[in-house]
């Protein structure tokens, strides 16, 4: 066969090439992507951009409707709401990533195992995930955040618990999802191989199964983030989550909530900024999950 | 069955015990004392309180006397509210949550399942589209923003509700609508996609090859297996609904459990706390041991492989 036959040939296609495709055919998934990307985009340029700092008052201005000077209009202390949206979304999309990171990494390592030793052990680690699935993980949060509030004295720290405490509660769908595909990947044949080549468990589950469950994990993280950040905005509206001064889109919502009737535009901003984002990112989970054929990651 | 009762059971018990465990533990951990932050307390008024709380006892003999009190119904008494018992706090508030979440469950199954049915038979036409993207519309807008816009409109704008307290039947009406809207549309997702599933099985291809009129179909053939995913998930949504009375709770200034439960964590009211989560774990416990077992008398499947 000649070079120029081999170039006739239908060009080989991979399953990222396939997903691809398929995720472009689908326009909600697409448009909520390039909606979600503009978001987060001004959230992270933008701060920068508006010429008033996140918690600059003025207190001779007060609480003012959106105008030429504030787009979105001041608060009670004269803050500029344009610029605590945006930095509140900072925030927000952070807990998002970190919480989901640490899910994930729990997640994957926890279903990897049960799915890859099977047996008794991983019918007893999948029922303790059923138990786990029907308790008020909530309610532990906030205990926790009881707990540390007390014993840890800078904001800084607290954050970070917060990102650790709702990754968490968060893990357990990504548990189950990773658990069927190493269950069902393990027994081929390149498992087998691996195995006969004297290779460690350790090393077969995370060099050889676990960077095959890529695609449904992918798919499962963009869904976990949505979640995650509504336990943040629940946490923040109960007074437990981000602490002034800085702001969180659930912070922001909880003030204008108690604000609306004489001040709505401070509800409406960043209720519409979280509102969206979540939208989203459901909808470029759900286009993922589709293009990437994920069975099993419903619920 | 009996056998299959008694294992759940057992565990039930297990895993009621190993959460009031540790979050006895978690509160015991919080430093600070609970009496410090009363204004005028003296040193000898926060020993005596101490004393009268036990306290100054060693952890481990607060715990199993906790637990031999838990074991009769005593959850002790309020560290802020004086003279009155856990027990009576939580009797007061309790039943004003139930009916909220009861209110909001029944709401999502009765909207929830007919909006789910219907997206199936009209799949990928505009009727479905539409409703799933209103769907996902009802389950990002957390029930903080959706609670004060719908009274916002309702309440004040159109006259038709109070906004805030619970003095007449429609009081219900606002906060049940904003806790329901969420598992309305979860429920409604999840039935469509049930539906979907038992449409595309083999013994529906059967009926219809048999001359099984469409909607018959739906209805006789199609639904119970439709239905089964939305069964499993009753479990954790009692848990949400729970978590969700929170803050409908706090939007709309509802005397139920959950507000006495954020207040008594602002007021370091660790008693109550402690006592709220113990019973919001035996609550929750008990409803998934019941969904458990509704589902093993409706699914053949698993009825087969547990006995």
């Amino acid at each position: 066969m000649t070079a120029h036959d081999v170039r006739k040939l239908p060009r080989g296609t991979s399953l990222w090439k396939d997903a691809r495709r398929r995720f472009a055919k689908n326009r909600l998934a697409v448009i909520c992507l390039v909606i979600f990307s503009l978001i987060a985009l001004v959230c992270i340029a933008g701060p920068s951009l508006v010429p008033y700092g996140e918690a600059e008052t003025d207190l001779h201005l007060k609480a003012t409707a959106p105008s030429a000077a504030h787009w979105f209009g001041t608060d009670q202390k004269g803050r500029d709401l344009l610029v605590r949206t945006l930095a509140g979304g900072r925030i927000s999309l952070a807990v998002g990533l970190v919480a989901t990171l640490v899910s994930m990494i729990i997640g994957v390592a926890y279903g990897a195992t049960a799915g890859y030793l099977g047996g008794r052990l991983d019918a007893v680690m999948m029922r303790i995930v059923d138990v786990l699935f029907g308790l008020p993980f909530l309610i532990f949060v906030i205990l926790l955040r009881v707990v540390l509030n007390e014993h840890l004295e800078s904001s800084g720290d607290r954050l970070m618990v917060l990102f650790l405490a709702i990754g968490l509660i968060e893990w357990l769908t990504m548990a189950r999802i990773v658990r069927g595909q190493v269950l069902s990947l393990s027994k081929l044949e390149f498992v087998e191989a691996a195995r006969s080549l004297g290779l460690s468990t350790p090393r077969i589950i995370f060099r050889h199964l676990v960077p095959n469950t890529l695609g449904p994990v992918i798919a499962y993280v963009t869904l976990t983030v949505p979640a995650v950040m509504m336990t943040e905005a629940v946490l923040s509206f109960l007074g437990l989550g981000v602490e002034p001064p800085r702001s969180s889109w659930g912070q922001l919502i909880k003030e204008g909530a108690a604000a609306m009737e004489s001040y709505p535009w401070l509800l409406i901003f960043p209720a519409l900024f979280f509102s969206v984002s979540l939208f989203c990112l459901n909808f470029i989970g759900d286009g993922l999950r589709d293009a990437l054929d994920v069975k099993g990651a419903k619920d | 069955m009996a056998r299959y009762l008694f294992s759940r059971l057992t565990q039930s018990v297990f895993v009621l015990w190993a959460v009031v465990t540790l979050a006895f533990f978690m509160i015991k951990a919080t430093p600070g004392n609970p009496f410090a932050s009363d204004k005028a307390a003296s040193k000898y008024v926060i020993e005596q309180n101490n004393k009268a709380f036990g306290l100054d006892r060693p952890l481990s003999e607060q715990y199993v006397k906790y637990l031999g009190n838990l074991l009769r119904g005593d959850l002790g008494w309020s560290f802020k509210f004086e003279g009155r018992s856990v027990r009576e706090i939580i009797g007061e508030g309790f039943p004003i949550s139930l009916k909220l979440g009861s209110l909001s469950l029944l709401m999502a199954l009765g909207l929830g399942v007919p909006i789910g049915l219907y997206s199936a038979v009209r799949k990928n036409r505009w009727q479905d589209h539409l409703l799933m993207a209103l769907a996902m519309l009802g389950i990002c807008l957390p029930t903080f923003v959706s609670g004060p816009a719908l009274a916002m409109i309702f309440g004040l704008k159109l006259g038709w509700f109070n906004v805030a307290g619970l003095y007449e039947w429609s009081d219900w009406v606002l906060p049940a609508a904003t806790l329901g809207l969420v598992y309305t549309a979860g429920f409604a997702r999840m039935t469509r996609e049930g539906m979907l599933e038992a449409l595309s099985q083999d013994f529906i291809r059967t009926a219809r090859a048999k001359g099984v009129p469409g909607w018959q179909i739906v209805v006789k053939h199609a639904l119970r297996p439709a239905l089964l995913p939305l069964l499993s998930v009753l479990g954790p949504a009692v848990a949400g609904l729970v978590v969700g009375s929170l803050v409908v709770e706090t939007v709309f200034k509802i005397p139920g459990l959950g507000q006495h439960f954020t207040e008594a964590i602002m007021n370091k009211d660790y008693s109550l706390v402690l006592g709220t989560v113990a019973f919001y774990c035996a609550f929750i416990v008990a409803a998934n041991l019941i969904v458990d077992v509704l589902q093993v008398l409706f699914n053949p499947r698993l009825k087969f492989s547990n006995e």
